[in-house]
This record gives C-alpha cells, structure tokens and sequence, in this order.
C-alpha cells in the first residue's frame, strides 16, 4: 500500500515529512527524496519504499492556497 | 617483625590502588557529566532565582520537544509566539490556561514551518485572538493550510509586519527585526522568521524563529539595537544561526535553545554551544530544563525552569 505525505521542511540534512492529519511525522535523509522534491511537495511512498512526488496533488494545493491567502493578509 | 614489615607494604600497595581507582572514578564522572561541576557546555537548570511569580512581566519558553512556543505576558496582555507541532496543541492550551490567558492578543507565527506553526489553528480555534502577525509567505502544506482555514472561518486577517514596525504589549515596547515587508530569501522559509526585540524596564528580549546567519548580518548591518538580555537561540541551537558576530552583538545573559531530547539534527550543534561558551552565554535548554520562565521585576530579571530541582 501507498502511503502520502508532505514534505514539510528541509532541516539539516533531512527531510521532514507529515502524514495527511499534521500530527504524525517522520524524518528520513534528504538524499532519499526524489530529484525536485521542495517543501510542500505531496510524497509517495511505494511498497517498496521508494518516494516520489505527486505533482498534481502538490499543484492543486498551492493553487488552493494561492487563493485563500488573497485576501487574508494585510 | 618481617610479616609487620610485608603487612605495611601490602597496606600501602591496597591504599595506592584505592587512590587509583578513585582518581580514574573522578576523571570518568568529570569527563561524562561535566554540568554537575558547572564546566564543559552545561548550565544547570535554575530554580527559582528570585520572586517572578508576582511580576508584571513573564516569558515563558513553552517546552513542546523539538519546536518553539513562547508566551509573553505583560500587565494582563498575552503575545503568543508559535506553538509547536499540531500534536502538542493540547500541551499548550493546558499552560495558557494553567496561566490564566484567556485572550491572546498577539499573536506570531513566525514562519510556516510546522514546529512551529503547527498547533496555531488549533490555538486560533479555541482563544480569543487579537492581532495576528505572519510574514506574507506561503508554505503548501497541510499545517499552514489548516491555520489559514481556522484564521478565515473565525473572521480574523493576517497582518505582515515590517521592519522598524512597533507594537505595545501592555508597557513593553516590541519592534520587529526581520523580515521586511518586500524581503526575498528565495526558497528559504526560515529566513523569513519574524524576528522581534521585545522590552521591558530596559531589559531586553530577543526572538529569532529560525532566522539564519543571512539574516543576523541584515540586522548587524541595520544598525538596529540588538543588544540584549535574554536571547532565543535561532533555529532550536543549529549552526545554521546564532553566528559569532550576532551573538558578539547581541551579548545575552541568557540564551533559550528550544529542541527535543535525541532530535535526529544533531541540535545544538557543537559550534553553537562553542560560540555561546566563548561569550559566557548561560544556554539554557528546554530538553535539560523543561519549560523556562524569566520574569521582569523591579529592573532585575528572574528564571525558573521545570525541572530545575531535578537537575542539580
């Protein structure tokens, strides 16, 4: 089974992942996350435990709070 | 005579021996735990220095493990500074309210990393809140999402403070740092950390977030008055910050490190503890100390620790 995450922060030499609810989190080496991973990318962990990133769930939620943020901020 | 004679020597060999053995003991005890004779990195952890509990001005460095979490308290008025990961929301909620808050009247998350923005919508959710400052950056994940869903649903607008910008908390005087309204620190959130001198009764408190070295230089070369009492040590000890210039500069009493016991960076780091050592900083540590306290009393500063009693 497939697991997601978000990839919260870089934080010396690691990656700080969340799971979907923010209150689990896990720390792997930053050299095990795929080739253009940035923070708040959307992570998937395959069976065998390779990561990758899901660019249209990462895409879909910068956009989503592209536009919540419009008229939050002063 | 000959046997006395051997039963003395052998004596004297079995004496030798004793003060070995104890000089070895003394050298392990000294080498592995340096804090108990007040060398090596460590600080003690205070107990009550003096009466803070009736001052007028409290800060309380929250412990939530490896995250940041500050109340500072002024003459009935509450600023939160960050809160921590999600999962210690409750954690936090029982301190303010074992504090008496009931409204919190600013409140900072200082950049949207979630150890420290984490449990803000929670906090924003269950207490009332006043002003909210944020730099105006986004971060694309779940917990800055949750928090600008909590701050939207309640009505509430995010104010992005700029440099030289004051704030009063009651009579203590707060002015930000860092960042400036139009700042680009490209990818690095940290950097972005809303960096705040807060003062009371002319003593001074410095909050860094995560503000790395890039930034204590723009705030070196700013001119701005950095020299402080009690410092938060950036970034939970790392030697991405507190460089030698900045901590020169700012030459704190005191400096907080807030982390978690066995954290997986290596916080702090070695060159971090070097260069408050080299300055005669007293680091303290929330994973040694538990949740700190200074207190503001008469122009004299105060500081209690969680587990101060245990510690010594």
């Amino acid at each position: 089974m497939t697991k997601r995450f978000i990839l919260d922060r870089f934080e010396d030499g690691f990656a700080v992942l969340y799971g979907g609810d923010g209150t689990s989190s896990f720390t792997v080496p930053k050299f095990l996350m795929p080739n253009g991973a940035r923070e708040g990318a959307t992570i998937v962990q395959d069976d065998s435990g390779a990561f990758s990133i899901d660019t249209l769930d990462t895409n879909a939620r910068r956009d989503r709070i592209a536009r919540k943020m419009d008229d939050l901020f002063s | 005579m000959e046997k006395r004679g051997k039963k003395r020597i052998s004596v004297r060999i079995a004496l030798l021996i004793a003060v070995f053995v104890l000089a070895a003991a003394a050298i392990c005890v000294l080498a592995l735990y340096p804090k108990f004779f007040g060398g090596g990195e460590y600080t003690v952890c205070p107990v009550l220095s003096d009466d803070i509990a009736d001052a007028s001005f409290l800060v309380h460095f929250i412990d939530v493990d490896q995250g940041d979490c500050i109340l500072v308290s002024c003459d009935g008025k509450n600023m939160l500074i960050d809160a921590g990961e999600s999962k210690y929301a409750g954690r936090v909620r029982s301190y303010l309210k074992e504090q008496g808050v009931k409204k919190i009247d600013i409140l900072v998350g200082t950049h949207p990393h979630a150890d420290h923005i984490g449990a803000l919508a929670n906090i924003v959710r269950r207490f009332d809140i006043g002003t909210i400052l944020m730099p105006k950056i986004s971060a694309d994940t779940a917990s800055f999402e949750n928090l600008i869903d909590a701050v939207s649903k309640k009505g509430l607008k995010i104010t992005s403070p700029d440099k030289g910008q004051k704030f009063a908390l009651g009579s203590a005087d707060i002015t930000v740092l860092s960042p400036s309204k139009d700042a680009f620190y490209e990818e690095n959130l940290n950097n972005y950390s809303i960096v705040l001198r807060v003062e009371y009764e002319e003593k001074v408190f410095l909050f860094t977030g995560d503000a790395e070295r890039d930034v204590e230089y723009e705030i070196l070369r700013d001119g701005a008055d950095i020299d402080a009492d009690v410092l938060k040590a950036g970034h939970h000890g790392s030697s991405s910050s507190s460089s030698d210039r900045f901590i020169k500069a700012v030459s704190p009493e005191y400096a907080v490190i807030m982390l978690g016991r066995d954290n997986p960076y290596g916080h702090p780091h070695v060159e971090t503890v070097a260069t408050f050592k080299k300055y005669r900083v007293k680091a303290l540590r929330t994973d040694e100390c538990g949740s700190i306290v200074f207190g503001v009393k008469d122009g004299k500063i105060g500081v209690s620790t969680e587990k101060g009693e245990k510690a010594a």
